[in-house]
């Protein structure tokens, strides 16, 4: 038996390996370039540079903003969607899901080209209104990445719950509020680590839609495209970390689920 | 009554938000507009464009590659690992558990960035090779296949497996036969999530790709101090292609469906029994 | 039962495998074949702007007096079938394309490997500072060859700035062999903007044209914009201009990296920031088109495409070059050490690359293609000049002509009448004025040198401290609101924790 269990053991070793070579290694070298200036001698400068300039903490502050109100407006849209679609009499529910995830095949980027055109059309000039340009565009993008967990974790709650509450009094408000929307939450989190993050740092979208002001994405570029890889690895340090804290923080919040990446699909 | 009219807007609302700009850009790849913003006429050029350019050809061709490729390497990776993991000791399963979320987490800028860096000016690969572009994508990708894995596994019944073993088989044999089977579903899933991702990836692909070599997307990003817009505009009927191709899927397997569900409900039954 | 569900779950993933190993056992077939041939063949990595080359494909047939020109083919097969015929050798060009400068020199240092590229003027001399670059070899030269399109057809004018201008006491001909060139300026929509209003680098912060205008998302462009606006006074005032000196004096204040100007520069372009419609790096051709904006700061390569496009749908714009000073710049080959290697065959034939390309034919085929001007003049050829007659020229009947010299240019005296083309009066501020500056604009223009690295790193810095969000700006609205948001977690967070203990 013991023999076995170590076979199936084994299975883990060439992604472990895989692991190691290729994304914690790379992790030690931009730990080495962070924390060395150009001459390679080792140095707090850029940490402490980060902190102290006002300029890049308020490229934190403002890609925060951007990045909590896109997440929040894919909260607000895609959970209806899930939720309709999970509670749908549809025959194939997961025909319509793919739907909602297909239009990822298409490129981001033609996909922005178009929706400046729809916006331009809408707003006159978007240059007014840079921050709604950049909240609408990632909303757009990210989307389908907040669909499919929360349906995900919906659709595989047990309808008998709901009706058991419904039996003992409440009505559909209050059951879908104390039942479904905490049972619910796992995916909720799952989605929010999706489009958290993506929406900080893909400046690919904002530079489509002329927003013109750097998002944490945006400097570390930029950073890099100025052949200060010091100043970008320390940046991109510094970004890992605030999103291991949110992910602790958000883990406490969710922490009687076990399978948390794995509502993803 | 009243409930499924609002139903059925937030669902309309929700799909218009997805598909104009989608709908917009087939619209304008039937004209001869060289921008969108400015109707000229009515024009099929570019779907001529599209399947006659050897160029453009090569660029779809590779992306599609490339998407293959590497969800096929990250599927293999992933299950492997999700399945070793599971059944790995807790210090093991820590460990990848934590490595695994950290491209999920990481900037893809960064993650490009870094594999760069470490492949091509510490260890000298030639990026011609295609191999840091490769690894740059299985590194996005499989930690996803990872994560639909994993879930699948907490739902295996472990006795299943176990006695398989006490009648007989090898272990690779039951785990060929037994728990890959079961988790099926979660790559399959995995690996459509991966293709997607590799579709869509900018940041990694501007990094690792060799000089001579561009995906769609960087293609489409890059295109700067250009003149000539006709391939920029070939794209367009390029992302129609694919909407149609997505429509005709949902069509078929919509078709598929309700005439397979008639007979479905029995093995629901069965398989409920188990 | 049982057994037929799970194969049949099972099917789509092993057709799916086949698929796959297929497809990757036929990626690699390609592969193989080519490195089979690759022995004796010379492989030449060529890497140049996005669309900066002929590729092909024309409807329309240039019907020149010394004949017809089209561009059948894509231009480096010719070029490598033109190769094989002369020299007879085969040689595989292998091309690659960049957005800007500092990206192609990011992908150099990132691992990219080339033989030939065709950087702007600044990053040749940051690359030969760097003792990157392969001079050019003496038979290149050569008059008497009669391959050697390049230099028997070079512009007097391009090469005597090519002979003056030096890197470290070395001329920038040495290394350097002009491709295209052009001078920055403003496309503007006359209907909204006057012709004064767009002749001052001023306009990008002029509030009149309010998220109207678009700017380069370029350091260098910006700077330089940004310099030219500041100094708008002393560039402009008659001692200045009448100085004998002027333009040397006009180089180094378009190039002045002194503190006090980063500065202003810095808190210049925090205004521009604030009122342009977008910093953008490709989109402002098309927004030009299709009228989003009513000016745009643009090379005037790029300006002559948008005129044209924008002449397609009936819009009639224009191009006008600041008064203060415009930005000459030069994109030219060169060869990377790094690539040739010293293999005398490869760089014979990067060396018939730029020559070829430098060919009238080529040369012609190129502009018409990208709308850029040629660095050629065509020296004893005379299709360049014709071919820039039959752009512009007046029809017979048109009364109101003007005439046009660009002697400068094509033979380096600006009063020879061979070189006079007589276009429509609107041409002057028109295509003909972006395609060939005609004497006295192209009199105000300066170089943007290459700064040392301490002054690239400062630019930069600045550069970023005007594209992020300083934090003084938040409004105490959203201090409140985020202190409030934070507290409201905490507390909420503290009570589920407190209900989970009791």
């Amino acid at each position: 038996m013991r023999r076995y269990s170590f076979s199936r053991k084994q299975l883990a070793i060439p992604y472990a390996v895989y692991l190691l070579c290729f994304v914690v290694a790379p992790l030690f070298v931009l730990m080495f370039y962070a924390f060395t200036n150009a001459a390679g001698q080792f140095t707090f400068k850029n940490l402490t540079m980060f902190f102290t300039d006002p300029n890049t903490l308020g490229t934190l502050f403002y890609s925060l903003g951007i990045a909590f109100v896109t997440t929040l407006c894919c909260l607000l849209l895609a959970y209806p969607t899930a939720y309709i679609l999970a509670h749908s009499q549809l025959k194939n529910k997961s025909v319509m899901l793919m739907v909602f995830i297909m239009p990822m095949w298409i490129n981001f980027s033609l996909r922005i080209t178009a929706l400046k055109e729809i916006l331009s059309l809408l707003e006159g000039n978007l240059a007014y209104h840079p921050f709604l340009n950049a909240i609408i565009g990632m909303t757009y993008d990210f989307l389908p990445f907040m669909i499919l967990p929360i349906y995900n974790t919906i659709v595989k709650l047990d309808p008998s719950l709901a009706e058991a509450s419904r039996d003992l009094g409440a009505n559909e408000f209050q059951s879908f509020l104390k039942i479904t929307l905490p049972l619910s939450l796992p995916g909720i989190i799952s989605g929010v680590a999706m489009v958290f993050l993506p929406a900080m740092t893909n400046y690919v979208v904002l530079d489509m839609l002329y927003n013109s002001t750097y998002i944490m994405g945006s400097l570390i570029g930029s950073y890099f495209a100025a052949y200060n890889w010091h100043g970008g690895s320390m940046i991109a340090l510094i970004l890992l970390a605030i999103i291991c804290i949110f992910t602790i923080f958000t883990n406490g919040f969710g922490s009687q689920d076990e399978n948390r990446g794995g509502v993803l699909l | 009554m009243m409930k499924k009219t609002i139903k059925t807007i937030i669902i309309a609302l929700v799909l218009t938000f997805i598909y104009a700009p989608i709908l917009i850009l087939a619209v304008y790849s039937l004209t001869n507009a060289t921008q969108i913003g400015a109707i000229r006429a009515f024009s099929f050029h570019n779907y001529v464009t599209l399947f006659t350019t050897e160029e453009l050809i090569h660029m779809i061709l590779g992306t599609i590659l490339l998407a293959l490729v590497s969800a096929l390497l990250s599927t293999i990776l992933g299950t492997l690992g999700a399945v070793g993991a599971f059944y790995s000791g807790r210090r093991t399963s820590t460990f990848i558990n934590t490595t695994n979320q950290i491209p999920v987490v990481n900037a893809d800028v960064v993650t490009g960035f870094s594999i760069c860096i470490l492949l091509v000016i510490v260890l000298g690969i030639n990026k011609e090779t295609y191999l840091p572009l490769v690894i740059g994508h299985v590194t996005l990708c499989a930690p996803f296949v990872y994560l639909s894995v994993i879930p699948k596994l907490k739902q295996l019944d472990p006795r299943i497996y176990e006695a398989a073993l006490d009648l007989g088989a090898t272990p690779f044999v039951a785990l060929t036969k037994i728990v890959i089977p079961q988790i099926s579903q979660g790559i399959v899933s995995g690996f459509a999530l991966a293709i997607t991702l590799s579709l869509d990836d900018y940041f990694i692909a501007t990094y690792t790709k060799p000089s001579t070599f561009d995906t769609i997307s960087t293609y489409v990003v890059n295109a700067t101090k250009g003149a000539q817009t006709k391939i920029k505009t070939a794209l367009w009927a390029l992302s129609t292609v694919i909407f149609l191709i997505v429509v005709l899927i949902v069509i078929i397997s919509n078709y598929r469906t309700s005439y397979k569900n008639r007979s479905k409900g029995e093995e629901r039954y069965y398989e409920k029994g188990i | 039962m049982r057994k037929g569900y799970d194969r049949h779950r099972f099917l789509p993933e092993k057709s799916l495998t086949l698929l796959l190993i297929m497809s990757i056992l036929l990626s690699f077939c390609p592969k193989m074949t080519t490195s089979a041939a690759r022995k004796d063949k010379i492989i030449l990595r060529v890497s140049n702007w996005e669309e900066y080359i002929d590729e092909g494909d024309w409807d329309e047939v240039i019907d020149l007096d010394s004949g017809d020109i089209i561009g059948k083919n894509n231009i480096i097969d010719d070029f490598e079938e033109w190769y094989y015929d002369t020299y007879g050798r085969e040689v595989e060009v292998a091309y690659s394309a960049f957005g800007s400068n500092e990206e192609f020199y990011n992908m150099y240092t990132l691992g990219n490997k080339y033989d030939l590229v065709c950087p702007s003027e600044y990053m040749m001399m940051k690359l030969a500072m760097e003792d990157q670059l392969q001079p050019l070899s003496k038979s290149f030269f050569d008059k008497n060859d009669p391959y050697n399109y390049y230099i028997k057809g070079v512009s007097p004018y391009i090469q005597d700035i090519f002979e003056r201008s030096t890197i470290d006491g070395q001329p920038w001909s040495d290394y350097f062999a002009g491709y295209m060139w052009g001078i920055t300026g403003v496309v503007y929509n006359p209907e909204y903007v006057t012709e004064e209003d767009a002749s001052s680098w001023s306009i990008l912060t002029n509030p009149r044209f309010k998220r109207q205008v678009t700017i380069k998302d370029s350091v260098r462009e910006a700077y330089f914009a940004a310099v030219g606006a500041i100094k708008s006074d002393l560039l402009t005032s008659e001692a200045f201009l009448n100085d004998p000196n002027y333009k040397e004096n006009l180089e180094r204040e378009m190039n002045d990296t002194s503190d006090e100007t980063i500065k202003a520069v810095q808190d210049y372009l925090q205004k521009v920031k604030d009122n342009t419609y977008s910093f953008e790096s490709d989109a402002g051709k098309a927004d030009m088109i299709t009228g989003k904006v009513v000016a745009n700061y643009q090379w005037s390569g790029d300006g002559v495409y948008t005129l044209d496009q924008a002449e397609e749908d009936d819009l009639y714009l224009s191009f006008a070059v600041p008064k203060e000073s415009t930005n000459i710049y030069f994109d030219g080959w060169c060869m990377l050490k790094s690539g040739i290697q010293d293999d005398p065959a490869k760089q014979h034939a990067a060396e018939a690359f730029i020559n070829f390309m430098s060919r009238p034919d080529s040369v012609i085929r190129n502009m018409y293609y990208i709308g850029f001007t040629s660095c050629i003049s065509g020296g004893d050829d005379p299709r360049i000049f014709e071919y820039a007659d039959w752009c512009f020229s007046a029809e017979e009947d048109e009364e109101d002509v003007t005439e046009y010299p660009l002697g400068y240019f094509f033979s380096g005296d600006p009063e020879d009448e061979d070189y006079v083309i007589c276009a429509p009066t609107d041409q002057v501020n028109r295509q003909l004025f972006s395609q060939y500056p005609d004497e006295k604009t192209i009199s105000r223009s300066s170089i943007m040198v290459y700064f040392d690295k301490e002054t690239t790193e400062k630019l930069n810095q600045m550069w970023i401290n005007v594209r992020c969000y300083n934090i003084k700006k938040i409004p105490l609205w959203i201090w409140i609101l985020t202190g409030l948001g934070i507290a409201g977690c905490a507390l909420w967070y503290l009570r589920k924790k407190m209900q989970k203990d009791y």
